[in-house]
Formats: C-alpha cells, structure tokens, sequence
C-alpha cells in the first residue's frame, strides 16, 4: 500500500517534468499527436476501402467493424502512455541506464514506465471513444446505465494485456543479444485482434486468443457491446487475461532483472 | 574503393547474422503476417470471384509476394542516420574518404541480401507449402520481379535517406520518421493493392512513388501486368529512382554547408 | 564499524564467442559457444567509516564490475559482502537509500529540464522530507556555488557544471557511503581541483566514505590516504600512498643548473664508484638520477664540490610512474612481491 503511495506521487512528479520538457518542445508534441492520429486514419482507409469491395467481413458490418477499431485505440492509448517502452533495449541496456535505475530506491519497472511516460498518446483513446460513439449510434445499439462501467473494466483489463506483453518483449534485451527487431513485429500482429476473430481459422485464432492474447485489445471486449456476435463469455475473460499476461510479464521482467545482475543461470 | 563498400555489405550481413533471436522470431512473425492477411482476405472476398481485378488466388500470391519483397527493400536506414546525425558521428564519417551516403545504402543493402537468402527464400517455401500461391512459370518474369526488387530497395532506401536527412535541418524528425513509415505500409500496396482504392485515389497514386516499392514488382510476380506493361512498371520504377537522387544531392549539399559553414 | 567488508568476492561472465567469417557466424546462428569469464577473482578488501578510498587499475582490470556488485547492480558468483551492514543485492531498495553513486560517463539529471526539478524529484524518490532537503540542498549549493545554475536546463551546462550538479544529485539524500566511478574524466584543472576540495569537505565534515575509481592519479594523490590496485582481477596492491611510494618509487632525481657550460663525462666523473646515472638536458642543465638506497646528501656534496651551480631541484618520483612501472613488470614478480 505505502509502495502503491510512493508510486503515485513519483507519478505526479514525474508528469510533471514530463510537462515541463515538453513545452520546451512545443512542436514535437504537435508532431506525435498529427502522426498518432495520421495512423489511426489509416487504418480507418484500410475499413473503408476494403468495405467498397464487400458489404460484410464475414458476418460483421463495416459500423460493426469500426465500432471494434474505435474499442482497440482506447486501451492502446492507456498503454502507450504509461508504458512506453519501445526504446528499453538501446537506452536502459546499450546506453547502461539500467545501472542507474538500479540504484534508486524504487521499483526498476516503475522508475522505467515513469521515465518514459507519454500523455499525448492519451488523445488517441479520445479519439477511440469518439469513433466507438460514432458506430455506437450509426448501428443503433442499445445504451444501459452499466455500459460505461463495463467499458472501464474491459479498457483496464485490455490495457493489462498490452503492459504485460510488451514488459515481457522489453525484458527479453535482458537475455538476449537481440537489439530490436521483435517488437516491431509483434506489434503488426496485434493488428489483428481488432477484426472478427472468426474469419481467421484455428491456429491463428488460437494464437491470437491464447499465446498472444490481441483479440483480447479488440474483438472479445468489443463485442459485448455488440448484439448477435455471440461470446459474451469470452468478453467477460478480458480482465482474467489482462492480470494473467500481466502477472506473466512481471515475472518475466524479474527473471530478466535477475539475469543482468547476474544472479541468474 | 568498390571492395571497401563491398566489405560493408558484408559487415552488416554477419552483423544481422549475429542477432539469432531476431532471426528465429522474425521467420515465425512474417509467417503469422502473411496467414494472418490471408484469411482475412478470404474473407473479404466472401462468395465473390474476383475483387479489385484480383483472383483468390492472384491476391494471396500478392501478399505473400509482398510480405516477402517488404522484407528484402525494408531497412531503418532513416532511424540511423538522423541518430548519427543528432550525436554528431555524421561528422566523422565525413571525413572518411567514401561516400557517406554510398556507405548507408551499402548497410541497408546488406541486411536487405541477408533477409533476402535467409528470410525470404525460408519463407516463401513454408508460405508455398501452406497457402495456395502460384509462382510464375515463365523465368524471364522471375529476372524482372527480381530487377524490380532491385528498385524497390533503391527507392525506399532513397525516401529513407531523405527523412533521415531532414535531421539535419529540424530539432526532431522523428514524427515525420513515423509518418513516412504509414506512407510507405498504406500507400505502396503491402496492406491495400492500388486497385481497391477509389478511381480519385488511384489518380493521385499513380502520381507518387509510393506504388514503385510494393505494388509493381507485385503486380508483374502475380502476372496482372503482361506485356508492355511490364517494361512501363519497370521504367516507372526508373524514372523515381533518377527524380529522388535530384533532393538527395541537393539536401546532402546544404546539410555538407550547414555542417561545415555553420559548424553544425 | 567497518563501512564496507568484502571476502573472497568473485564474479563470472559468460561471453559470447564470435566464430569468425561467414561460416563461423551461419555456426553461430544454431549453435552458440561461450566462455566462461572471470572479471573478479575472489578479492578481499575492509573500508572503515570514514575512509576516502581509491580504486585503481587498468581498463579491463574489474573495477567497475566491483563497484556494480558494490553498489547492488550485480549479484556476485560467490564470496561475501556487506556494504553499509547490508548485503548489497539482496535487500536493493533498502540498501540503496545509504549509498550515492555517481558514474562520470552517465547523466542521472533530466536532460531538458533545470536541474533544481531533477533534484525534486530525487527528493520524492529517496522519500527525503522537504526540511532536510532544504537545508541539504541549500548547504551543497552553497558549497559547491550553483546558485545560477539551479534553473539551466541540463543540456546548457557545461561539464563541469554538471559533474557539479551530479555530485548534488547523489548526496541529497545523506549517504553514508559515495560510489564515485570516474568522477574527474574529461574535466579542466580548475573543476578538478573543486571537485576534490568538495569532496574532503564532505568526508570531513559528514564522515562520509568515499571509494573512487579514477585514471587520475592526481586524484589520488589529492584526496586518498589508500589506494586498492587492481590488475586482471586480482588486488595487487592495497595500502597507504605513502608506502606505495616509499616501496615502489625506485629513487629520486636532482637537476643541477650550472653556471657554466657542462659535458656528460665530465659530471659522470664526479660521481665515479656511485650506482647513479646522468642524462643531459642542455648545455648548463644535467639531471641525475639516485637509487633510494643511496643518501642524496652524498651525492650533492660531490656535485657541489665539483663545480659552481646556480640551482638545484629534487624530484620525487611521481605516483603516475611507479604506477606505470607496476602494470609494467607486474605480472609476475613485482605483483608476488606486494603481495607476500
């Protein structure tokens, strides 16, 4: 509870700075908010286009398939906020910062998400739950007064999964000599998990659902807003994954941890 | 002097070589990359026969095809250069008696052979085993695709030198870095073939040297292009490649004044 | 109370072979080969409170490997140690609130902020309460006069100004041990000889211990009353300065001015039967180097006798050199030698 309490007020302090480096680079803020948003247009071109050629992506609707895209930028903007580790590998491992983190008194994984934090990324997820509003009415959903609510621990539960894969992919530069390469990678597959998962057959279905759990950043939770595209069950697993691939992540960043000091294997 | 710039080819090989996890992984992800578009493609087509002008057939050929031609043209040259830029070994480098430029494409052509011998030919053996594809029969098409590969790599590596040159004149590129990424994933036909888009669109693209990297060398490997078409892609190809070496000399030539007048 | 007991500290790396050409790395690409390296080969060292204490050797010799196990970073192979009653790796975030590291190669400021933020938010780290750090603060930025420089960014400060401020950073929050890895690289005299000053204030007046390692050895000689020497692992030699000259300075040196113009027979003539040996500077200059052994008085007064000098200079020799002479002949008998 105290650590929690430390970590919130480090958090208050470190947006702090954050706010304060920022506006000495004013442009650079504007810069990532018009490429963070440029990406999402792009891929809202991708629906559009491909929804010219075919009336339904399996039995999905083009509002249906929006209204999961506007879902999946929500917790990816939570995540790229607070979790911004792409550059772990080069900055905390190649330019040995990880050596000063480890001599703070503070938990390595928050000191290095709260060096790295990101606001503007935040924008994104307002713009998710604009385009998910959007659909919401296009496709003349029915609204419940627990909606919102149900929103909040489906977006915490996928941002969980989200912050425990990429802590587990951050942590593998502390086993291997692999400087970049994977992460990029892996972040065109979770691309996948915000179209219906039953166009793609089993493996990758399984894959998507069970070894790199995206369909739980997009489709699944999504869906229980939906009518008709069934697995409210599946829904409702979103957080269990979430602490699950978040609890595996942990340990993997320990065991990583462990390993540059040279207590491991 | 060709031997020195042959040597960095090399380096970068071994040095993409030594990196096994990457290698390992990066075989399985492109493979889960192209399934992935695959079935979702599938299902886009639906019921229908052809879509876009494409066959099933054509069209998973085209990704696979693309996926692959993406891994050899694909490279972060624009990342490392305004990284050398911004810590000043720019600088150093120019007073190596080479061409610092020739030096990054050479890199960037090493990892491109590497991915290329150790990523693509893998890769499109397990891709031919498990999806239906079609290979083109007659050889001669086999010699453009790879001419055009060829292209490809050059134009991208040349989009990639401008943005990372742009370093030299702006505090951060990175934005523009991260947009060009978009610009070349949306706009050269790896995720959308140019015939999906609207008429108004494809206008506009044709007009751009975006389709030059994935769509042309793609369109002559399915075979949607025969005939005159096929010289025409490939000097359309040509002609980008001469236009983009026009504001590349002419950035390097006011990056060199600005490096050396103005000391940085 | 001893700040620092280290016994029979070990540490292993397993590195990664490299096989060679195009084969050696396809090899490489399914089947890895390591060795097995030993950067610290069970040194044993105490450091008592208070003790400013310099660790030095070669590039490459385990330094900084002892100082990250040291200062919690890694976990050592074997062997024990206590830093501070703690053992360093195994209660880190406790430990680490008695300790200040600063590693002169690497910045723990925020880069684009002024520095007084970086301190502030130090301040919430180490959970230092507004009181102390007031007074703290106030009391370093007073001695080490960084007055103006609180509200620069990081990025306009010079490097002196910074390594300054890095100093602040690491002591804010009152440890009683300072880990300083190169402290003094790349910095003018002037900023040197501050830095040291500082640091004696603040050994002086807080007790606190200090372990440094440097290439300088001005440093040294400026601020260690003992020295740990370091080569391939292994403590070559651990004592006072004083000793380490008195038993590796190999003797001294005397230049003669004369008044009148001198040859090298004649001025190796007047010492004829003495284990010395000239060399000549210029004309009226000529240097003569003495065996500690030998008395210099005896030396001297045959020179004195011999011809008109119009000044004398003794030189010792320096700790650079005896130094050098030791990493020179080192590997074998000299290091045996120290250590019996």
């Amino acid at each position: 509870m105290r650590r929690m309490a430390q970590s919130m007020s480090l958090f208050r302090e470190y947006i702090g700075n954050y706010i304060k480096t920022k506006l000495t680079y004013r442009a650079d803020f504007w810069v990532e908010v018009i490429s963070d948003l440029m990406f999402s247009a792009m891929n809202l071109i991708f629906i559009f286009v491909v929804f010219r050629q075919t009336p339904a992506l399996g039995d999905w609707s083009e509002a249906e398939v929006v209204f999961v895209y506007g879902y999946f930028m929500i917790p990816y903007g939570i995540f790229s906020t607070f979790s911004n580790l792409w550059n772990f590998s080069d900055r905390y491992i190649t330019k040995g910062e990880m050596d000063r983190i480890l001599t703070r008194p503070a938990g390595s994984l928050t000191q290095v998400m709260l060096e790295n934090v990101d606001p503007p990324s935040l924008i994104g997820s307002l713009v998710g739950i604009g385009i998910m509003i959007a659909a919401w009415l296009r496709l003349d959903l029915p609204f419940h007064w627990y909606d919102p609510l149900v929103l909040i621990v489906m977006a915490l539960g996928s941002t969980l999964v989200y912050v425990g894969l990429y802590t587990a992919l951050a942590a593998i530069s502390f086993f291997s000599d692999a400087p970049t390469g994977i992460v990029p990678l892996i972040y065109n597959i979770q691309n996948y998990g915000r179209y219906p998962i039953q166009i793609y057959n089993r493996t990758i279905r399984f894959l998507l659902t069970w070894l790199l759990p995206f369909a739980f950043v997009g489709v699944y939770p999504a869906s229980f807003f939906l009518v008709g595209h069934g697995g409210r069950a599946m829904a409702w697993l979103t957080p269990v994954v979430g602490a699950i691939v978040l609890a595996l992540g942990l340990w993997v960043w320990r065991s990583g941890v462990k390993r540059y000091r040279g207590a491991g294997s | 002097m060709l031997s020195a710039y042959l040597d960095f080819v090399r380096i970068r090989f071994l040095m993409m070589l030594a990196y096994r996890v990457n290698y390992y992984s990066g075989i399985i992800i492109y493979a889960i990359n192209i399934g992935a578009y695959y079935f979702m493609w599938k299902a886009i087509f639906g019921d229908a026969e052809t879509l876009g002008g494409f066959t099933v057939m054509q069209m998973t050929t085209y990704i696979a095809v693309s996926w692959m031609a993406r891994a050899f043209y694909f490279n972060n040259l624009d990342r490392e250069i305004s990284n050398e830029i911004r810590d000043g070994s720019v600088a150093v480098q120019m007073t190596r008696p080479i061409s610092y430029l020739m030096v990054k494409l050479m890199q960037g052509f090493g990892e491109g052979v590497f991915r290329l011998l150790l990523f693509m030919v893998p890769g499109m053996i397990i891709v031919k085993l498990i999806f239906p594809i079609e290979l083109p029969a007659d050889p001669m098409r086999w010699i453009v695709f790879f001419v055009m590969l060829w292209f490809s790599f050059l134009i991208n590596t040349q989009l990639n030198i401008m943005t990372g040159l742009f370093a030299f004149f702006v505090e951060n590129n990175q934005g523009l870095m991260n947009m060009k990424r978009i610009a070349i994933d949306l706009l050269s036909g790896v995720i959308l073939p140019m015939s999906f888009f609207p008429g108004w669109a494809r206008a506009v693209l044709s007009w751009l040297p975006f389709q030059a990297i994935t769509y042309l060398p793609s369109s002559v490997f399915t075979g949607r292009l025969n005939g005159s078409d096929v010289w025409n892609a490939v000097l359309v190809q040509a002609i980008w490649f001469a236009v983009l070496t026009v504001p590349i000399a002419w950035m390097w030539r006011a990056a060199r004044t600005r490096l050396f007048v103005q000391g940085g | 109370m001893l700040a620092i007991d280290v016994h029979q500290l070990r540490k292993q790396f397993k590195v990664q072979k490299n096989r060679e050409g195009l084969k050696g790395a396809m090899l490489d690409l399914f089947k890895r080969e390591h060795t097995e390296v030993t950067a610290v080969k069970d040194i044993s060292f105490q450091i008592p409170q208070g003790e400013i204490c310099g660790y030095i050797g070669e590039n490459g010799a385990g330094k900084s490997t002892t100082i990250k196990m040291l200062t919690g970073i890694l976990v050592p192979t074997s062997g024990k140690l206590l830093v501070n009653g703690f053992v360093p790796h195994k209660e880190r975030e406790k430990f680490v609130h008695g300790i200040g590291v600063v590693f002169g190669q690497r910045s723990q400021l925020w880069w684009d902020i002024g520095v007084i933020e970086s301190f502030r938010l130090l301040r919430k780290v180490y959970r230092v309460d507004e009181a102390d750090f007031r007074r703290r603060l106030d009391e370093l930025v007073e001695t080490l006069q960084l007055q103006e420089l609180l509200n620069r960014p990081v990025r306009k400060l010079s490097l002196g100004q910074r390594m300054r401020c890095e100093l602040v950073a690491a002591l804010l929050h009152q440890p009683s041990i300072l880990f300083l890895d190169e402290p003094t690289i790349g910095l003018d005299i002037v900023v040197k000889t501050e830095i040291r000053e500082f640091l004696k204030k603040i050994n002086r007046e807080h007790g606190t211990t200090i372990l440094l390692t440097t290439h300088d050895l001005q440093d040294i000689e400026a601020l260690c009353s003992r020295v740990i020497m370091l080569d391939d692992g292994r403590i070559i030699y651990d004592g006072g300065l004083e000793e380490l000259k008195e038993r590796w300075g190999k003797g001294r040196e005397v230049q003669f001015q004369f008044t009148d113009p001198i040859s090298l027979d004649a001025v190796s003539a007047w010492t004829a039967g003495m284990d010395v040996r000239w060399t000549k500077e210029n004309d009226l200059t000529a240097k003569v180097w003495i065996p500690r052994e030998m008395n210099v008085s005896d030396v001297l007064s045959r020179v004195v006798g011999s011809a008109e000098i119009s000044d004398i200079k003794i030189f010792e020799t320096n700790t650079d050199e005896i130094v050098r002479e030791i990493y020179k002949t080192g590997s074998s008998e000299a290091k045996e030698a120290v250590r019996a």
